[in-house]
């Protein structure tokens, strides 16, 4: 579930380390610690692909870093729009089939050290091992994305009803209605 | 299968947490590189105190003859250090130094294609000696070794790094368009030409960094892309103005389709 208002590890309040990370990088460090873990980890549940979630985590961050200075507190958790902003960077990967600015084998390749390499192919490793989890992404990933971002926030995700409407900015009955459809299309999926 | 037996599977599914330490590191270094932190200012004590203070320096001065002369050698060597420390802040850094150098190098000048002027990436310095990566809008990057002491550059090399260059999609969609209605432009696509990856140009960028060997260009507000045009295994370069809704120029085909040629590899094939 998504804290509100979750005091960060300098002791702050969410809403005033957001006002400060507006100006302050360091301040924007903090909650990139504090969010970095929960944004990869959702990728992954989209894309069950490791170097995928990392490039697309990359671009969630710095996307984020860039626009921070339009954000403002609406008393929603900061990780909603992360979340948000990670979504529509899978969604828009997808939507250029795949095509993206880099190449990912490429990154393995110039990883400049082994502990980078060794580390990927570890939780590649670790990823595989999830099989049931593999198995319903697979049929997941044959649905509309619309259906898959809702689907992965609730079950994958845990997250309550409520707080998938701030993550998509869409109203409770639509995505309880999302919900349902998409479930019925995964069902079909599944036969 | 039931809905209810789906509902289970997907709440009690065992779910992959996974954690790239080395990635977490290097992506929130490259994030938080070009720190600005802001520092603050001591205020200066009130002038009360300074006037109680010089007074009581001139009263410690009125002792023995060796206090005079002991406090005019040690203002002789504040001033020196006062005129040494504004000098070494007047100077340049030897980053600053290096990108210098690389920028007025004639080789490099002349080894960098495309257009405009040079951009420096990044520069890594090591005692006397810098590693300077750089490049030209719609060129290559490079690397260049510069021996700053002897103001040279004593290497260059081809930087082998993936170039990322970053245009919003709604700023794609129209540079595309614009591109399109161009007459020569259009000639080609209705010969079969196809349109590559969309990229800004340089000097719109609003950041640009290095992220894991790739170099990455952020542009949020793209006023300025290049639309490539891929048709008979060459490349017409369309830069396109997002502002004034037109085409500033078409560069005739410096590149060949080519796997060598990173950003290339990664354009859209027919």
């Amino acid at each position: 579930m998504i804290k509100r208002d979750t005091p960060s590890f300098s002791g702050q309040s969410e809403a005033e380390l957001v006002k400060r990370a507006q100006h302050n990088r360091e301040a924007f460090g903090e909650l990139y610690e504090i969010n970095y873990q929960r944004i990869f980890n959702y990728v992954l549940k989209r894309t069950a692909n490791v170097q995928l979630s990392l490039d697309i985590t990359s671009a969630t961050f710095f996307k984020a870093m860039n626009q921070i200075n339009k954000y403002r507190w609406r008393d929603i958790p900061f990780a909603a729009w992360l979340y948000r902003i990670a979504s529509n960077e899978i969604n828009d990967y997808y939507r250029k089939e795949g095509r993206r600015n880099i190449s990912i084998d490429k990154i393995s390749e110039l990883a400049d050290t082994t502990d980078f390499a060794d580390e990927v192919n570890q939780a590649e490793e670790e990823l595989s091992k999830h099989e049931e989890f593999l198995l319903l992404h697979k049929k997941l990933a044959e649905l509309p994305s619309i259906y898959q971002e809702v689907i992965v926030l609730k079950f994958f995700e845990k997250k309550k009803i409520k707080d998938i409407v701030e993550i998509l900015g869409k109203k409770e009955g639509t995505i309880k209605s999302l919900l349902h459809r998409g479930i019925e299309k995964l069902r079909e999926k599944m036969q | 299968m039931k809905k209810e037996h789906l509902l289970k599977r997907l709440e009690n599914v065992d779910l992959p947490e996974l954690l790239v330490v080395s990635h977490k590191a290097r992506l929130k270094e490259a994030i938080l590189g070009g720190t600005s932190t802001r520092h603050v200012i001591v205020q200066s004590p009130p002038q009360r105190r300074i006037v109680s203070w010089l007074e009581g320096v001139v009263s410690w001065l009125r002792g023995p003859v060796w206090r005079p002369a002991l406090a005019s050698s040690l203002t002789l060597i504040v001033i020196g250090a006062i005129v040494g420390v504004v000098f070494y802040l007047a100077s340049p850094s030897p980053a600053v130094i290096a990108a210098d150098i690389v920028k007025k190098d004639p080789g490099i000048q002349q080894r960098l294609s495309g257009a405009g002027d040079i951009i420096i990436v990044r520069v890594e310095v090591r005692e006397r000696m810098a590693t300077v990566v750089c490049g030209r809008s719609m060129g290559d990057f490079i690397e260049a070794d510069v021996d700053i002491t002897g103001r040279t550059v004593v290497n260059t090399k081809r930087f082998e790094g993936l170039f990322i260059p970053e245009v919003p999609l709604e700023a794609q969609d129209n540079a595309v368009k614009i591109a399109s209605a161009e007459p020569t432009v259009k000639a080609m696509l209705d010969k079969g030409a196809t349109i590559g990856r969309i990229f800004p140009i340089f000097s719109s960028i609003s950041s640009i960094t290095i992220v894991d060997g790739s170099i990455l260009m952020v542009n949020p507000a793209a006023t300025q892309a290049v639309v490539p045009i891929i048709f008979n295994e060459k490349i017409w370069m369309v830069q396109v103005n997002l502002e004034q809704n037109k085409v500033e120029r078409i560069i005739e085909p410096q590149f060949k389709l080519s796997p060598q040629l990173d950003i290339y590899y990664l354009l859209e094939q027919t």
